[in-house]
């Protein structure tokens, strides 16, 4: 019988590769009688889905930006620079 | 002959964008500034090779890439590390008792989707990205960002196994998972 460690590593290697039809089945087992596991299965599902979009969200945010030193500095460099 | 902009102009028409894209990727704004800053000098070194088949910035985010990745790669190596050779890490430990079992709360998110619109959501789950151990953060751009396969992410981060990769992985999900668990999704979170 599967711990729910074991359980939650099978849940994350779904994601990467075809488990064994005996792990697929330990899987199986597991899930039907622990809900903790049911849950986490769902949760980790959904992050895997979503976080391709991550990048996009958190570029679009404008948030971050090169300081103007930095800027000034950077300038600074292109303008030695041999063209 | 395509022409460019005066480079002398590149800072501030895409200074920003580069540096987002960067520390993105890297998680640490000096790294992040060293990249824009190499960038640039690069593409001015390069300039005779822009074919003008893509935008200034296109072909600017391209060089940042290749410079990205020479600095992943470099960081990689340099840092010591100790793989999946630990059975268990604290953050394990915290979760699972002897016999593998749930020492925590694994509450049901209800309707997650609905997160999907609020730009804090994202704001939040970025926030996890920075807060995971510096070599996991970079698997997780590499794995669920770029949708690389695990023999080429084992290559670039330098595992000896699948195997290893797969655990690693299955550790990284855990503390994501548990973060946003605490500061979105469960009952304390708001
Ligand atoms: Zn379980």
């Amino acid at each position: 019988m599967l711990n729910c460690k074991q359980t939650t590593d099978l849940i994350s290697h779904s994601l990467e590769h075809t488990l064994t039809l005996r792990q697929q089945l330990g899987l199986k087992l597991h899930l039907l009688m622990c809900h903790l596991c049911r849950n986490y299965a769902h949760q980790l599902r959904f992050l895997h889905r979503i976080a391709p979009s991550l990048n996009a969200h958190i570029e679009a945010q404008h948030e971050q930006t090169l300081s103007a030193t930095a800027k000034a500095k950077i300038r600074a460099k292109i303008k030695d620079h041999p063209h | 002959m395509p022409t460019l902009t005066d480079p002398n102009l590149w800072p501030d028409l895409y200074g920003d964008a580069l540096y987002r894209h960067a520390l993105f990727r890297l998680r640490d704004p000096m790294a992040a500034e060293e990249m824009v800053q190499e960038t640039f000098l690069a593409a001015l070194q390069g300039r005779d090779r822009f074919a003008g088949n893509s935008a200034e910035k296109t072909w600017l985010i391209g060089i940042l890439k290749h410079k990205i990745i020479d600095h992943l790669r470099k960081t990689i190596r340099e840092r010591p590390h100790n793989e999946a050779s630990q059975p268990f890490d604290e953050m394990e430990e915290s979760c699972f008792d002897d016999s593998g079992h749930w020492q925590i709360k694994v509450g049901r998110w209800s309707n997650p989707d609905n997160a999907l619109d609020n730009e804090q959501f994202w704001r939040t789950l970025n926030d996890c990205v920075s807060r995971l151990p510096p070599r996991m953060a970079t698997l997780f751009i590499l794995r669920e960002i770029d949708g690389l396969e695990s023999e080429a992410i084992c290559q670039e981060m330098a595992l000896s196994s699948t195997n290893n990769l797969w655990t690693m992985l299955s550790r990284m999900r855990l503390r994501l998972r548990q973060c946003l668990e605490l500061n979105w999704f469960g009952d304390g979170a708001k």
